[in-house]
C-alpha cells in the first residue's frame, strides 16, 4: 500500500514538471511572436510616410494659395489635391494609401477676419484688414499597416493690417502695417522686396516689435501718393492686398 | 525510484528550454545596420523638409547646398547617394550628382539602406511674378557605412 502511494507521488512530480514545461514553452512562443512582430515592422518608415504626407499636404495648401493669390483660379486647390491623392496611390502601390479631403466652404472667422471660403480658398482684399486663406481637412488610410481614419487639418493664412498712413517728409510717405500668419503669429524678416505700394517697388522698409500688442510692425516708405494700396508677399509667396483711405497726421 | 523521477523531470525541463532556444531571435547584424540607416535617412529628410530647406534646394537645383546639408547632418562614416525622380520615375538630371563616397563603397557594401520621400512643389519667381505649380519630386536616398 505504502509503495503504491510513493509511486503515485512520483507520477505527480513528473506531471507537475510536464505542466511547467508546457507553460515555459507557451510563454516563450508568445514572447517570440511579440518580439518578432516589433522587429519586422518598419515603424520608422510608417512614421516618416505619415509625416511626409501630412507636411506636404500643408505645403500643397500654401502652394495653391500662392497660385490663387496670383491667378485668382478658384479651382486650383481642389485640382492640386486631386492630383496629390492620385499620385500617392500610384507612387506607393503596395501601401494602399487613400487620402480623402474636405475643403472649407462658407463663412468663417479667422484671426479676426471674416472670410467666405469657396473650394477651400478665401480672400479679402483692399480693406484696412485684408487676408488670404486656404483650409482643408484630411483623412488618411494606409491599409497595409492597418491605419484607418487618421485625421488632420491644414490651413494657410496671411493677414495684412494697415495701421496708419502719413507723410514722412516732403517727398516720402509712410504706411505702417502688421503682417500675421496662422494662429495670428507675427511674420518677421520681410524686406522691401516683399512689399509694393500701388504696384510700384518701395524705397525702404523698417520693422519694430510692439510687445504690448504682440505684433511686428513694418514701416513702408514710398514716393506714391496716399491713400495707397499695399501689397505684401510672405516667404511662401502668398499675397495680400490691403487698402485704407485714412491718412493720419504725422506724429514726428 | 526517486532518482529516476528526478532524472526524468530534469530531462523534461532541459528539453523545454532547448526547444525554446530554437526560437531565440538573433537578427543578422547587416539587417540591424540597414534598419538603423533607414531610421536615420527618414528622420533626416523629414527634418530638412520640416525646417523648410529641402524643397528650395531640390527645386532650385542646389546640388552643392544639398550635399553640404546631408554631409553635416549624417554621421561621418555614413556615405550617401541621392537621386531625384518625377512621378513617371524619370530621373531629374539637373540634380543627380549628390553623392558622398566612391561608387565602389555602394557596389561592395552588403548593407545599403534606401529611403524615399515625396515633395509636391515649390514656388519660384519674385514677388508679383510667383509661379507655384504642383510638380512632385520623389527623393531616393541610399545610405551605407564606409
Amino acid at each position: 500500500m505504502r509503495n503504491i502511494t510513493e509511486n503515485k507521488r512520483g507520477q505527480f512530480v513528473i506531471i507537475a514538471v510536464l505542466l511547467v514545461a508546457i507553460m515555459i514553452v507557451s510563454v516563450g512562443a508568445l514572447l517570440y511572436d511579440t518580439a518578432s512582430y516589433y522587429k519586422n515592422e518598419p515603424w520608422q518608415e510608417y512614421s516618416a510616410l505619415i509625416g511626409d504626407i501630412e507636411l506636404n499636404s500643408q505645403r500643397l495648401l500654401e502652394l495653391s494659395l500662392t497660385n490663387y493669390t496670383q491667378t485668382s483660379d478658384p479651382n486650383v486647390l481642389k485640382e492640386n489635391l486631386n492630383k496629390w491623392q492620385l499620385d500617392l496611390l500610384r507612387l506607393y502601390p503596395s501601401m494602399g494609401i487613400a487620402l480623402d479631403f474636405s475643403l472649407a466652404n462658407g463663412q468663417a472667422n479667422m484671426e479676426g477676419v471674416s472670410l467666405h471660403f469657396s473650394e477651400g480658398l478665401a480672400n479679402v482684399s483692399r480693406e484696412p484688414v485684408s487676408a488670404s486663406s486656404a483650409r482643408a481637412s484630411f483623412t488618411l488610410n494606409i491599409s497595409s499597416i492597418g491605419l484607418y481614419g487618421y485625421k488632420f487639418n491644414s490651413e494657410a493664412f496671411l493677414k495684412l493690417r494697415i495701421d496708419r498712413s502719413e507723410a514722412y517728409d516732403s517727398n516720402t510717405n509712410m504706411t505702417v502695417v502688421a503682417v500675421n500668419c496662422e494662429k495670428n503669429l507675427p511674420i518677421t524678416g520681410l524686406t522691401k522686396n516683399n512689399f509694393m505700394v500701388n504696384g510700384e517697388p518701395v524705397i525702404k522698409v523698417t520693422s519694430h516689435y510692439d510687445a504690448a500688442q504682440g505684433l511686428t510692425f513694418y514701416s513702408i516708405f514710398y514716393t506714391n501718393a496716399m491713400p495707397s494700396e499695399v501689397q505684401v508677399w510672405d516667404q511662401r509667396g502668398i499675397c495680400v492686398t490691403g487698402y485704407s483711405p485714412n491718412i493720419s497726421t504725422p506724429s514726428h | 525510484m526517486r532518482v529516476i523521477e528526478v532524472i526524468i523531470a530534469s530531462f523534461i525541463v532541459i528539453s523545454a528550454l532547448s526547444f525554446l532556444s530554437m526560437f531565440a531571435i538573433t537578427p543578422h547584424t547587416s539587417q540591424l545596420e540597414v534598419n538603423d540607416l533607414e531610421k536615420t535617412g527618414y528622420s533626416l529628410l523629414l527634418d530638412l523638409d520640416n525646417q523648410g530647406i529641402l524643397a528650395p534646394m531640390i527645386y532650385g537645383n542646389q546640388e552643392s547646398d544639398l550635399h553640404t546639408a546631408l554631409k553635416i547632418t549624417l554621421p561621418v562614416d555614413v556615405y550617401f547617394r541621392l537621386a531625384v525622380y518625377d512621378t513617371n520615375w524619370s530621373k531629374i538630371e539637373s540634380i543627380n550628382d549628390v553623392v558622398y563616397g566612391d561608387e565602389t563603397t555602394f557596389s561592395s557594401s552588403e548593407s545599403i539602406a534606401s529611403v524615399s520621400y515625396i515633395l509636391n512643389g515649390y514656388k519660384s519667381g519674385t514677388p508679383g511674378d510667383f509661379t507655384a505649380e504642383y510638380e512632385p519630386r520623389i527623393l531616393v536616398l541610399q545610405l551605407t557605412r564606409g
